[in-house]
């Protein structure tokens, strides 16, 4: 039994560090790719899409997917659940996933935000009700979104090709291989893992991924509706959101705009 | 006597409190203190349109209009949204290009009025960005227990007047974003500004791909 485990759990770190290499690798080739003769721009950060093409068809297929599917569910989410009890699942969501947040905050060298994570998890955890209520917040200790693909921007390593995802979305090799990482070394999987309970964590993916589409249904139609070209806005946007993001909402970030004299 | 002096001494420290205590809290420069009652101000006119359930959709498109030419720059947005093909156009084509850019944001901001819902903007802090800018920054507070957004605006103190240049949602600039959306379609359009300035004049918000098959 015992035997069992430690085997399950050897192929586990085995994949873990295939994919990290794996990885590691795929960042280095894409700093090396080159990039276009003018690359569009999103503030000061050149946007590098040499996939832009399948990228695009991805694109579609997801659209194609979030009004067959998303739409309806997140509409079905919203009718059935009041936005309240919306409100206490993420903040119950993010309360579990609190041992990833910390381990990001520690990697990127953030004492205070590491502070911030640990006593978020003790209140909310027993003043709010095992997390549905965000008592921490309410009291100033506001919740930060921390992810390995932050981790490793605040290390230097650049975006790498943007990468639109099937089911999932905008991303970049960076951002994707930092949410692999993320879910990799998730604590609760291994647990869950442990006392054979793993289809509790896949339901907890999908929870996550039902609150995160809902989150965002309503910036993307109004991204839709205010652009020429949707794939691009959403491109720019994501590029721009991450670097907030990174920069833990600091303003000191906002692009700059000329004074046109003429 | 003791017992007084005690009550006084008590009295005395509770009053020094109070007074640092409501004292404001580090005034800003006068464009930060500016800019922050120029957003607030503007805000309001917005909320005031938005809620009132007497006017028509064309009144309000009027107010919308009345407080963007007012309260926004918006020949400097539009320019800047047009990146580097600002500098390829003719004067023809920048001048077509404004007035079909300044119609487009009217247009889309309009089909948004119905999505107010009672949410509340309240300026919370502001701070000095170069030799004319200041950041303001505002969050959106929804009527119900949804989480707040953080909204900051980019105002620009010239000629003893305000005028916003960007809106930054949650660290996504609108004209950044605006500007890479231009690009795109310029880049495969060929690198032709026209076929921007035809998108725009179909309307704008259609999708690429609507007006492919048009």
């Amino acid at each position: 039994m015992f035997n069992n485990r430690t085997v399950a759990v050897t192929t586990d770190v085995k994949t873990g560090v295939l994919l990290l290499v794996s990885v590691l690798a795929s960042l280095f080739l894409a700093s090396c790719s080159s990039s276009a003769e003018h690359p569009i721009m999103v503030d000061d950060i050149a946007i590098d899409d040499p996939l832009e093409e399948n990228n695009r068809r991805v694109f579609a297929f997801n659209a194609a997917v979030d009004d067959a599917v998303i739409h309806p569910v997140v509409g079905g989410y919203r009718a059935v659940v009041p936005s309240p009890a919306r409100t206490g699942l993420r903040n119950f969501l993010r309360n579990i996933k609190s041992p990833v947040t910390l381990a990001n905050q520690l990697l990127q060298g953030d004492l205070p935000g590491s502070r911030d994570v640990v006593l978020r998890a003790v209140i909310n955890s027993l003043v709010g009700v095992g997390g549905l209520f965000d008592v921490a917040g309410s009291e100033g200790i506001e919740y930060e979104s921390e992810d390995f693909g932050q981790t490793l921007a605040i290390w230097g390593v650049g975006h790498g090709p943007y990468l639109v995802v099937p089911f999932l979305g905008p991303s970049s090799v960076r951002d994707y291989s930092g949410y692999a990482v993320d879910s990799f070394a998730d604590p609760l999987r291994w647990y869950l893992h442990n006392i054979d309970e793993e289809g509790i964590y896949y339901a907890k993916v999908g929870l996550d991924y039902l609150d995160l589409r809902e989150s965002l249904i309503d910036v993307l139609q109004d991204l839709e509706s205010s652009s020429i070209d949707y794939y691009a806005a959403v491109r720019a946007t994501y590029y721009q959101r991450r670097d907030a993001l990174v920069k833990d909402e600091n303003t000191d970030g906002a692009p700059a705009i000329p004074n046109y004299d003429d | 006597m003791a017992m007084l002096r005690k009550i006084a001494l008590v009295v005395f420290v509770f009053a020094a409190f109070q007074g640092v205590c409501a004292s404001p809290a580090f005034a800003g420069t006068d464009r930060e203190e500016g800019s922050k009652a120029f957003i607030d101000g503007m805000a309001q006119q917005g909320i005031d349109f938005l809620g009132d359930q007497s006017l028509t959709m064309d009144q309000r498109k009027a107010k919308f209009r009345n407080l963007l030419n007012n309260s926004f720059d918006m020949d400097t947005i539009g320019r800047f949204a047009l990146g580097r093909y600002w500098r390829e156009a003719t004067d023809g084509q920048r001048k077509e290009y404004l007035k079909l850019f300044h119609q487009m944001v009217i247009e889309v901001y309009s089909q948004r009025f119905s999505e107010y819902k009672g949410q509340k903007v309240e300026v919370r802090s502001a701070r000095e960005d170069g030799e004319t800018d200041a950041i303001v920054s505002s969050f959106i507070i929804p009527a119900d227990s949804g989480s707040e957004i953080q909204v900051d605006w980019r105002v620009r103190h010239e000629g003893g007047r305000y005028k916003i240049v960007d809106v930054i949602v949650e660290g996504v600039s609108m004209s950044v974003t605006q500007r890479s959306d231009f690009a795109s379609v310029i880049q495969r359009g060929g690198g032709q500004i026209d076929v921007l300035l035809s998108h725009l004049r179909n309307g704008g918000s259609a999708s690429i791909e609507e007006a492919a098959q048009q």
